[in-house]
């Protein structure tokens, strides 16, 4: 008797198991359409180069819809990226859950940045809390370029700030119905030219994160 | 005999067990408001509490191993630094700004002079990383604890096992921070009707509900609000307080208002240590408010104080001197932990 109650709980846990869908999102970083190696120069113009040592950035509380209702919002809220060497999201999903849009947020929300110190992919000592004012770096982006006027050529893009008027979360939806999910990330978009020779640093939060933050978000692209 | 001394030291093993699950229930008198702080993200115990004080002196946590929250937090001076204007950190580099007293943390929204922190929780991130302070940053200091066989045992005690995150770090030196707290002054003891003001005290009491209490609010003596109380700009620091960190025209020259407790160990006063006598402090107000765009309405008028009344003033300020929280044992620098390092016999209901 017990053990064919052993055997049928087995069965349904199995059951469960193999019934839960398996979703991923990976983040590609691409350079004018070749994946983007950080650390490896890339031509900016004829003379001038510039080479991506730091992307990281929070991709928080994911959600999928389906004909405009949230039908399933992930429980675990904050993930943070660092191309460097972790890049894709995994998610479990409810079994037969169907839908038609993902949406995410680039950064973190304001409770994540006013309550105090957080456990997981929050916990400051990954580098992405300002630790002379509170809040979360929701962006960070470094490297260096022959046209970056400082101390060895370096830039860094530290971006962030929860309080209005200098909010830098960012929301993206995708119509999209794949449990496999790219997207490619243009930081060449973001860092060109004039951008580099005009901004080498943004360490706070202001208009400027704003208007970066912007630009991130309009980089994301899915690709299909 | 023998079996008394048996019973005597289960007993003692028993009272040492329960010290280390046991819960701490935040403590406060009758007449404080209900703190502010979340404790239910961070609920106070003995182990916890006991790890946060080794870190907090602990030269570990800057890069060269030569500064700890101590050096520039004193117990003796209501955990300010005395004598310094502005604080010194590693490799001698001065700071801009004086440090202000640790205490009645509990109660606080916003934390440094011109409120850049919003919580207890993540203020340690900024001495830490401060290159004039202690010039290391999180992830250095919690690989080094993570080699340390003191803090192997200190986080296996108050976690129930020996990870070190950063997340642990700074709630466990919240949590000591918040057991700072100041309430056995003289004029905490008349609150409770445990004694009486003087005649003196009481006109000065008069006089402070009058002329500071709007800011410095009782019973902790500070609405830890911000306020431009009128000084005039050093321009050898041009600090001009909140703009620095809102950008908000409306907020130059607001600091967070100081608490008023425990002055006599907390000299030199205001966000620079400009003034070292209580004495000049009252000069301030009474003569010295610089008018500008921001400056506080109960202060656009000076303050008038006849001779006596600012002696009667500064009487009662000093029953705000708490001698039993300054001197008190268990806040400060914890030999037996320090100590028993080798032994790894640490007496953690010894707090
Ligand atoms: C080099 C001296 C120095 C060291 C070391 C130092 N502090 Fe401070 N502390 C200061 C100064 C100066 C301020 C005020 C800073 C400001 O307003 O910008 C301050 C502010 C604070 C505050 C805010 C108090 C309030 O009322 O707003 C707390 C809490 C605090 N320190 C705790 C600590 C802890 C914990 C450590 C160890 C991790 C530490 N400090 C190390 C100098 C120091
Ligand atoms: C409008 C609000 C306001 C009023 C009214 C006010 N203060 Fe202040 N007080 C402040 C602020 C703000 C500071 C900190 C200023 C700074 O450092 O830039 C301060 C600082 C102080 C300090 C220094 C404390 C320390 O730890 O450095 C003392 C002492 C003090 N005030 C006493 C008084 C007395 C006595 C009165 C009444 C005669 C008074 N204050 C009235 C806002 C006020």
């Amino acid at each position: 008797m017990r053990f064919v109650f052993t055997l049928l709980l087995l069965l349904f846990i199995n059951v469960i198991i193999v019934k839960a869908q398996h979703a991923q999102i990976s983040f590609i970083p691409k350079w004018q359409n070749q994946v983007l190696e950080l650390g490896k120069y890339y031509p900016l113009s004829s003379i001038d180069s510039v080479k991506v040592d730091v992307v990281k950035f929070y991709i928080t509380n994911i959600s999928f819809w389906k004909q405009g209702k949230q039908v399933y919002a992930s429980p675990i809220k904050y993930h943070l990226i660092d191309l460097e060497n972790n890049t894709v999201i995994k998610l479990n999903l409810p079994s037969k859950l169907s839908y038609d849009t993902i949406q995410f947020f680039i950064g973190t929300d304001s409770v994540a940045n006013s309550t105090g110190a957080k456990a997981g992919d929050l916990d400051p000592m990954y580098g992405m809390y300002w630790a002379w004012q509170s809040g979360y770096i929701n962006v960070k982006i470094e490297g260096s370029s022959s046209v970056c006027k400082t101390r060895k050529n370096a830039f860094q893009y530290h971006l962030g700030g929860y309080l209005s008027p200098n909010q830098t979360l960012q929301q993206l939806a995708f119509a999209n119905t794949s449990n496999n999910i790219n997207i490619a990330i243009l930081i060449d978009s973001i860092l060109q030219h004039h951008t580099l020779i005009n901004t080498t640093e943004v360490m706070s939060p202001s208009v400027h994160a704003v208007k970066y933050m912007q630009q991130f978000k309009q980089s994301f692209q899915l690709v299909r | 005999m023998k079996k008394q001394v048996v019973v005597i030291l289960g007993l003692v093993a028993i009272i040492t067990l329960f010290a280390f699950v046991a819960k701490v229930h935040f403590l406060y008198p009758k007449h404080f408001p209900k703190p502010i702080y979340n404790f239910n993200n961070n609920k106070l115990t003995e182990s916890k509490i006991l790890l946060g004080k080794a870190l907090f002196y602990d030269p570990i946590l800057s890069k060269d191993g030569s500064i700890s929250c101590s050096s520039c937090h004193n117990s003796y001076n209501a955990f300010a630094h005395t004598d310094h204007e502005l604080s010194h950190g590693i490799n001698d580099q001065i700071g801009f700004r004086n440090a202000p007293a640790l205490f009645n943390l509990a109660w606080q929204q916003h934390f440094m002079w011109d409120g850049a922190i919003n919580h207890l929780d993540m203020q340690a991130l900024a001495p830490i990383n401060h290159p004039k302070e202690m010039g290391e940053n999180l992830l250095d200091v919690v690989i080094k604890l993570q080699a340390s066989p003191l803090y192997k045992t200190l986080f296996k005690r108050a976690f129930n096992d020996t990870i070190v995150t950063g997340e642990r770090l700074l709630k466990a030196m919240s949590q000591f921070e918040l057991t700072l707290i100041s309430a056995n002054s003289k004029y905490d003891k008349v609150m409770e009707k445990q004694t009486d003001f003087t005649e003196q005290e009481k006109s000065g009491y008069t006089l402070f509900k009058q002329h500071c209490n709007s800011c410095h609010t009782e019973p902790l003596f500070s609405s830890y609000g911000f306020a431009n109380n009128g000084l005039p700009v050093d321009t050898t620091l041009n600090d001009y307080g909140k703009l620095n960190i809102t950008q908000k025209s409306e907020d130059s020259l607001m600091f967070k208002i100081p608490t008023l407790r425990n002055l006599s160990y907390t000299y030199p006063y205001m966000h620079d240590g400009r003034f070292k006598k209580l004495y000049e402090v009252l000069q301030h107000y009474t003569k010295g408010v610089k008018q500008s765009a921001t400056l506080a309405h109960q202060l656009k008028n000076n303050i008038t104080l006849s001779a006596n009344q600012k002696t009667d003033l500064l009487a009662f300020m000093l029953t705000l001197n708490d001698s039993v929280f300054v001197f008190n044992p268990n806040h400060r620098y914890p030999h037996q932990v320090f100590n028993s390092h080798q032994t790894n016999k640490i007496q953690t209901n010894k707090l």
